[in-house]
């Protein structure tokens, strides 16, 4: 019957090597005929332009259904790599932080420096500075020996030059270095401002006391007419402080009837050790 | 000579059996395509195709091919028909010498397959793509993938076909 079986078979094998089904060119012609036409016709008037777009939203639910499953298989994968991918995003966000406080001081301090360059900016319209040089602070001393290191071109400064900072009047030159100037602050001792008390424009002298922010008058009379809060002004005078710079605030009178000068002092406002930038001034 | 192969059966509702797994196979496509979202897709609409053309090659029709072929043509928004021609083609060939293919074993019909399908993309891809390394070494591995899932697809079809005929 095994035989009989495999013989049958093999015969049908045989036979269906050198036999070909009922189909001939002449049945699909028609129908190769009709997608030739719709071709052309698409080909030439894109007719098929809606139907496309037509058969696309039908078809829209397949497509969003795999993109469904594609966002799926994101979100498992997110699922289980989310500790790591967490730690990797706080990671990133924490480095982006530190780089934008970083760019934030930056901008800050830029925003700072160009402020104090506009106030100082301001300062050289006064029309009794004849020279102004800018200069950089380098290094700071503080009181009781205060003194600045300043970057400037030394070959445009003389050591007659009074010097400002944002606040205005701040300190004289002492020592002219190469290529830097050692400023010290006009309350120093022995330092001798000519000034002009406002409200009564009455010629004065301040001298440094050595205290910080603030001077003495010298040489004022007992009948002098000054009053706590008076403003004192530099008065130009002596050519090296230029006219109209605030020096300070009369800020303490001693009335003694035993002596013919009153002890005056001025209390100034001014921080030496303010900013980054100075103006050495001339009159 | 040789109506004994075909199996005698209710002939509508095989002919819309047909029709069924030829337009899945066409939505299957479609989403592998999306899915791999490659240059050359897994051509299973042909491969299901070439089955019923082999199997039952009286009862497949013509309209199934043109529908399949068309749907194909509008997703991958290349003009209408050109899926079509290739399909009749294809239909043609395969119902042509559709005993000889029956008696060939299965790595044989792999490589058949194999080969319509190499010839299939290339000319969609010379017609309506570009030809570029990336693409032929796709058009490689698409083509002897389709050799490894033939096999798949008849044994699925085959049984589907035997359970379907018997069940009527």
């Amino acid at each position: 019957m095994f035989r009989k079986e495999q013989h049958k078979q093999t015969a049908i094998s045989r036979n269906a090597i050198f036999t070909t089904g009922s189909m001939r060119i002449s049945k699909i012609l028609p129908s190769l005929v009709l997608t030739l036409i719709i071709f052309l016709i698409d080909f030439n008037f894109n007719i098929g332009k809606d139907i496309k777009s037509l058969s696309l939203n039908i078809y829209s639910p397949v497509n969003s259904a795999s993109q469904n499953i594609e966002s799926f298989s994101d979100q498992l994968y997110l699922f289980f790599t989310s500790q790591n991918k967490l730690i990797n995003t706080i990671n990133e966000q924490e480095e982006k932080i530190n780089s934008l406080n970083f760019q934030i001081l930056k901008q800050s301090q830029l925003d700072r420096e160009n402020k104090e360059l506009l106030a100082l900016m301001g300062f050289t319209k006064n029309n009794f500075i004849s020279k102004s040089v800018a200069g950089e602070i380098q290094d700071k001393k503080f009181f009781p020996k205060e003194s600045m290191s300043i970057s400037v071109n030394t070959k445009k400064i003389s050591k007659n030059m009074a010097v400002l900072n944002i606040d205005g009047l701040i300190g004289v030159i002492e020592t002219i270095f190469p290529d830097k100037a050692k400023v010290i602050p006009i309350y120093s001792i022995g330092q001798i401002i000519p000034g002009l008390i406002e409200r009564t424009s009455q010629n004065i002298i301040l001298e440094g006391k050595g205290s910080k922010n603030s001077f003495l008058i010298k040489n004022i009379k007992n009948n002098s007419n000054i009053k706590v809060g008076d403003k004192i002004f530099t008065s130009g005078l002596g050519g090296k402080f230029p006219k109209g710079y605030l020096v300070g605030k009369v800020g303490k009178i001693s009335d003694s009837e035993e002596k013919a000068n009153l002890e005056v002092i001025v209390f100034s406002d001014a921080n030496f050790d303010k900013g980054t930038k100075v103006l050495f001034i001339k009159p | 000579m040789t109506e004994y192969l075909d199996k005698k059966n209710n002939l509508l509702s095989i002919y819309f059996f047909i029709g069924l797994t030829l337009i899945l196979s066409t939505f299957l496509e479609i989403y592998f395509s999306n899915f791999f979202k490659f240059y050359v897709s897994l051509p299973i609409t042909l491969m299901v195709l070439i089955y019923w053309n082999m199997a039952l090659p009286r009862n497949i029709g013509l309209f199934w091919a043109l529908l399949a072929g068309f749907s194909l043509d509008i997703y991958q928004e290349i003009y209408l028909g050109s899926h079509v021609f290739l399909f009749l083609l294809v239909s043609y060939i395969t119902q042509r010498y559709f005993h000889r293919l029956r008696a060939l074993f299965t790595i044989q019909q792999s490589i058949f397959v194999a080969i319509i399908v190499l010839i299939y993309q290339i000319i969609l891809l010379v017609f309506f793509s570009k030809i570029n390394l990336e693409i032929i070494f796709e058009l490689m591995g698409v083509t002897i993938l389709s050799a490894f899932i033939w096999p798949i697809i008849y044994g699925l079809l085959r049984t589907l076909r035997i359970r379907f005929t018997y069940s009527n």
